[in-house]
């Protein structure tokens, strides 16, 4: 237990310490900056037909959207006649104005009036629902992307466990002390393991944390089915679904964090370190599509990095593929780790 | 003890870097001398344990020391050349870090003396990095004595240190003990030549000669001159001829030369000394022998 704490002691100091602010202060940024993605509905009108209906979806405001639905797309469909109409001078051009107006705003309004139909049927589907202005939470679980911020943060604080013991030298001093050799391996790695779970998961929090304040969401509560294509996690409340996926995604920090540890016991050097490290860490997630079948997703545990959890991950398998790469990484460092030449 | 040797070779891809080394060492300070690339180093590295030699072994009371694994890593104290301690940690807490590696129980007392004995008490709350290199190489050695080794190896423990503190590690070599077996790794003589209880001689990964100092000096014995000369003359016959330095006694100037045959008809026949045997096996200009 001292030798964990010593060695704990030695990767984080003040310098060091620099590194995981930068990291949380670069995830703050990243939900603070406004970003736009596309959608396929109007997000203004979206956040006004939510806050008219916002609650249970209940028979009354169904019967709201199916109206609305057809008198937008009636306006559309007598548009023509209008024209017509008005051309033929049949109608006054107040009358034809009037319906110009309502036509633009049908169009605008086609879109959304769309997708609440679609979220009628999801509701009707799966028996219930809540209404409530979802933009922000789609966006946050959908457009997340690799997380670089976190990747290269374990990065860095991880290289120096093993590296700055050769660079410094101090390796032959631990090398040849009684427990230098696999003592000091094996609480290097068991420090590793928890220092890695702890940055990447405080990171996840760190960007859920900034973003409930940021949009001041108090529907964190709702079941997530309540978001259309989520019914596979019903039970799971958004940021009950949002813990899971942190978790997730630092048990995957922690196994790349002992590829890392392997990495740098083999090269014995920093930028060769860095460069496998990133290259095996980063570009998987980027080459998955092009692999079939879901074991690319478990061969790499940092494909857990980019998108949230999906309900085909069998955690199981996940489990068993960490625990099996744990293994095999923690028993090349022990074994190489008394290896100086 | 006895720290036996056995046929010790370690070979590279390009390079041998040790060849075919015997030796038996016993209780006292072993003076390990050859010039840069001699395999010093290499052996230093073979014995703690750090590398794994091509061929041979080292035992310790006909125990091999690699079966022996923790057993003599316990009994081993190690200084490499560049010890390369954490430059956030104090004196004291560097101390105490070792301690638990090296598997002492309440070392509070231990690290106290040791940092009396080296001289750092007053500083041993101020951070590694704030030390200077006389006051790292006295923590190493302190670090290296913490669990009373048998056998210590320092590896150049004297390089990059001003005379006062070169002065200063010699006189902790002498008060470790007799005890145990040291062994100083270092091309520079002057810094063992009063110590040394006995003498190795390695070149090109070889064991060039092996022996007490006067044993090794007895060696050369009417191979070494010193002429009586001018500044001018002295300093021109030095820079053509690398077996020879100038020595100045107040206005007197004479020229001391290490040779198989006299090199001048006025030239007298010297007392050797270490340094010279260390001219005399490692000069370039080939005065060097092989331990026939």
């Amino acid at each position: 237990m001292k030798i964990i704490l010593y060695e704990f002691r030695k990767l984080i100091y003040s310098k060091r310490s620099l590194i995981i602010i930068a990291a949380v202060l670069m995830q703050i940024l990243l939900i603070l900056v406004p970003r736009n993605f596309e959608h396929e509905y109007s997000d203004e009108i979206y956040i006004n037909y939510m806050k008219q209906l916002e609650g249970e979806y209940t028979e009354e405001k169904r019967n709201i959207i199916l109206n609305r639905y057809y008198e937008i797309n009636q306006t559309i469909n007598e548009h023509e006649n209008m024209i017509t109409a008005y051309k033929q001078n049949t109608i006054l051009l107040d009358e034809f104005e009037a319906h110009n107006s309502d036509f633009n705003r049908a169009l605008a309004e086609l879109s959304t009036i769309e997708y609440l139909m679609q979220k009628c049927s999801y509701f009707d589907e799966i028996g219930e629902g809540v209404f409530f202005y979802d933009t922000p939470w789609i966006d946050f679980f959908t457009n997340s992307g690799f997380n670089y911020i976190v990747a290269l943060t374990i990065i860095c604080l991880i290289i120096p466990v093993f590296d700055s013991e050769y660079q410094s030298e101090a390796a032959a001093m631990l090398l040849t002390s009684k427990y230098g050799k696999n003592y000091v391996c094996i609480s290097k790695l068991i420090m590793v393991i928890v220092l890695a779970f702890a940055v990447a998961l405080a990171l996840y929090m760190v960007q859920y944390v900034t973003f409930v304040l940021h949009i001041k969401a108090d529907h964190s509560d709702l079941d997530i089915k309540n978001l259309m294509g989520y019914k596979a996690f019903s039970g799971d409340s958004l940021k009950q679904y949002y813990m899971n996926d942190a978790v997730i995604k630092s048990f995957s920090c922690a196994a790349a964090a002992l590829f890392i540890c392997a990495v740098s016991i083999f090269a014995k050097n920093t930028v060769f370190t860095f460069f496998i490290s990133f290259v095996f860490i980063v570009c998987p997630y980027f080459i998955s599509s092009f692999f079939r079948g879901s074991w690319f997703e478990y061969a790499f545990a940092a494909n857990q990095l980019g998108a949230m959890y999906s309900e085909d991950l069998n955690i199981y398998a996940l489990s068993v593929t960490y625990i099996l790469k744990a293994s095999l990484y923690s028993g090349f460092c022990i074994r190489k780790w008394g290896k100086l030449q | 003890m006895k720290l036996v040797f056995n046929n010790i070779s370690k070979k590279y891809k390009t390079k041998i870097a040790l060849d075919d080394f015997n030796i038996t060492l016993t209780d006292g300070i072993q003076a390990l001398l050859g010039p840069n690339g001699a395999g010093k180093s290499t052996l230093m590295n073979i014995l703690a344990g750090l590398t794994k030699p091509s061929s041979g072994n080292i035992t310790l009371d006909n125990e091999d020391t690699v079966k022996m694994g923790a057993k003599f890593r316990g009994i081993l104290g190690y200084l490499p050349q560049n010890p390369g301690f954490y430059p956030s940690f104090t004196g004291y807490d560097l101390m105490k870090y070792f301690s638990v590696l090296k598997g002492i129980a309440g070392p509070e007392s231990r690290i106290d003396e040791l940092l009396e004995f080296v001289n750092l008490s007053s500083d041993s709350n101020r951070k590694y990095g704030e030390y200077s290199g006389g006051m790292k190489r006295r923590l190493g050695i302190a670090v290296s004595l913490l669990n009373d080794p048998k056998v210590l190896i320092l590896d150049e423990p004297t390089a990059g240190l001003d005379p006062k503190e070169r002065m200063r590690f010699r006189n902790i070599l002498s008060r470790i003990g007799r005890n145990k077996i040291i062994i100083i790794a270092t091309h520079i003589v002057s810094d063992v030549e009063t110590i040394a209880d006995n003498v190795i001689l390695l070149k090109s990964g070889k064991l060039i000669l092996s022996g007490s100092t006067s044993q090794v000096e007895e060696h050369i014995v009417g191979k070494v001159w010193n002429k009586p000369s001018d500044i001018n003359e002295a300093e021109e016959y030095v820079l053509l001829n690398s077996n020879a330095n100038i020595i100045k006694h107040g206005e007197e100037v004479s020229l001391h030369i290490v040779s198989d045959v006299k090199p001048f008809e006025n030239a007298v026949a010297a007392q050797p000394t270490l340094e010279d045997v260390y001219m005399y096996f490692f000069d370039e200009g080939g005065m060097a022998g092989e331990k026939k």
